[in-house]
């Protein structure tokens, strides 16, 4: 499905987080979503998933404008929250018997692969562990786009690159849209096709991944360290 | 019609701990109750029965209003807003659950209080109709005041640790059953003035329609303060963001 931002703003009363942003993200491309805190990345993972506010502008998925339709085709995972007071595989049985195309098995196999302790309240859980058990959700439920931010957020060092491969097999399995807002470059980069830096609410920079590398002869992740 | 019930049915599993807590928190105030009837604070027992026979439903339906407000304004259950579920359903659901559980919890305080009045029958209340209209008043006030006994310090939990949000429930709790215990008292005597409200047993008493007033805004304070925390946040804006970059 292609992803269009047009010309959109999203402001927090005196805040503006995203100024006149234009995207368009191509059926099936993987994107990074790069910039330091508070540029705007999980102001825009928001509005295209259609949970956060537009102040102006459209957002579009597969031609379609309206936030239902929205929230439909993209499988959003936020930075925080997205977890329950009750156990993770309770969780998936409860969206399983109300979410049509919910899969309940994939989402058990996920809990396995991302090493989610189960029995305990997703509430009870540490940062990286309520990430993962995040990322089972997302990647179980249905939705063409998928939109992560900071997904491997307070995940330790030593799993996030098994994630990270995890990740790319499911990607490259279903073909799905996906945009990632993240700050860890590193561990994501072998995913990314394409590199979009914001700052201050626009893009600043929009690039093949191959073709920065190519060009700089460096990491997407290095090439950012010395860009700021 | 069979998905919205499974969907009720999720709301009941999902939102069930915190109405756990709630109950706890009802429990632990009754048992202050008792011990201050014991001192000889003699009103607190019949401000216990008014608020928990209105408390409960009320606060609780308060607290799904609230859930319902900060998903609405801020996509805080990004879950929730995907289920491709009609958002009347959405809300039905959640409101029917929360009051539901609210008026378990309710059912169980009132009993209570009921058990020790049985005991102490000099404390039963004289069913005034002011003080059926006063109950009647109770019941959309205390809806408001769930914000202040569980969403307010739910949020306080989340964003500043465990102990910050048994400090604000305390306060909450403290707030909302004392002072509207005391109005639900009070309205069995009028005066030429409006009806006063009892604030001590040492029968210090204060016109209630500037302390209905006050409830009313600090309530408005505290849900636009419970959304400017997710809104902020959400927009990496918050004091916390700024101090952290």
């Amino acid at each position: 499905m292609t992803v269009e931002v047009e010309h959109v703003s999203v402001r927090y009363d005196a805040v503006t987080a995203l100024d006149d942003m234009s995207l368009t993200v191509a059926p099936g491309q993987v994107v990074g979503i790069l910039g330091i805190n508070g540029a705007g990345k999980s102001s825009l993972l928001r509005a295209i998933a259609g949970v956060g506010r537009v102040s102006s502008g459209t957002i579009r998925v597969d031609g379609k404008a309206d936030r239902t339709a929205l929230r439909a085709a993209c499988a959003f995972a936020p930075d925080s929250g997205g977890v329950y007071p009750i156990a993770a595989e309770r969780t998936g049985r409860l969206f399983g018997d109300v979410w049509p195309g919910f899969d309940v098995a994939a989402f058990e196999g996920w809990l396995d692969r991302l090493q989610v302790p189960r029995g305990r309240p997703g509430t009870t859980l540490s940062r990286g562990q309520a990430a993962r058990l995040r990322l089972a959700t997302v990647l179980s439920r249905p939705g063409d786009v998928l939109l992560l931010d900071e997904p491997l957020g307070g995940i330790d060092p030593a799993s996030r690159d098994r994630i990270a491969e995890a990740l790319a097999l499911h990607l490259a399995e279903t073909g799905r849209t996906t945009l990632v807002a993240t700050h860890e470059v590193t561990e994501v980069e072998p995913l990314l096709e394409r590199v979009v830096v914001i700052e201050d609410g626009r893009v600043a920079w929009d690039e093949e991944a191959d073709a920065l590398r190519a060009r700089t002869g460096r990491s997407v992740d290095l090439w950012l360290r010395r860009r700021a | 019609m069979r998905q919205w019930m499974r969907l009720l049915r999720m709301e009941l599993t999902v939102t069930r701990p915190p109405y756990l807590w709630l109950a706890g928190g009802t429990v632990a105030f009754v048992a202050v109750l008792a011990l201050l009837d014991r001192v000889g604070v003699t009103w607190m027992p019949i401000a216990g029965l008014w608020t928990l026979a209105y408390a409960g439903p009320g606060s609780t339906f308060g607290y799904g209003i609230a859930y319902w407000v900060r998903d609405a304004q801020c996509g805080t259950d990004v879950w929730w807003l995907a289920l491709p579920v009609s958002g009347v359903g959405k809300v039905a659901a959640k409101l029917v659950a929360a009051t539901s559980l609210g008026l378990c919890t309710s059912v169980v305080g009132g009993a209570a209080v009921l058990a020790w009045f049985a005991a102490l029958p000099s404390h039963v209340p004289s069913l005034t109709p002011a003080a059926v209209a006063c109950a009647l008043l109770t019941v959309p006030v205390m809806s408001l005041a769930g914000l202040l006994v569980v969403w307010w310090p739910l949020r306080a939990r989340e964003r500043f640790g465990r102990r910050a949000g048994i400090a604000v429930m305390i306060v909450g709790y403290v707030i909302a059953y004392g002072a509207l215990g005391s109005l639900g008292w009070v309205y069995s005597r009028p005066t030429p003035f409006g009806p006063l409200v009892v604030t001590a047993a040492s029968g210090i008493e204060l016109p209630v329609w500037p302390l209905v007033a006050a409830w009313v805004i600090a309530i408005a304070m505290v849900l636009r303060l419970g959304v400017w925390l997710d809104r902020e946040s959400v927009a990496g804006a918050a004091p916390w963001h700024r101090a952290r970059s």
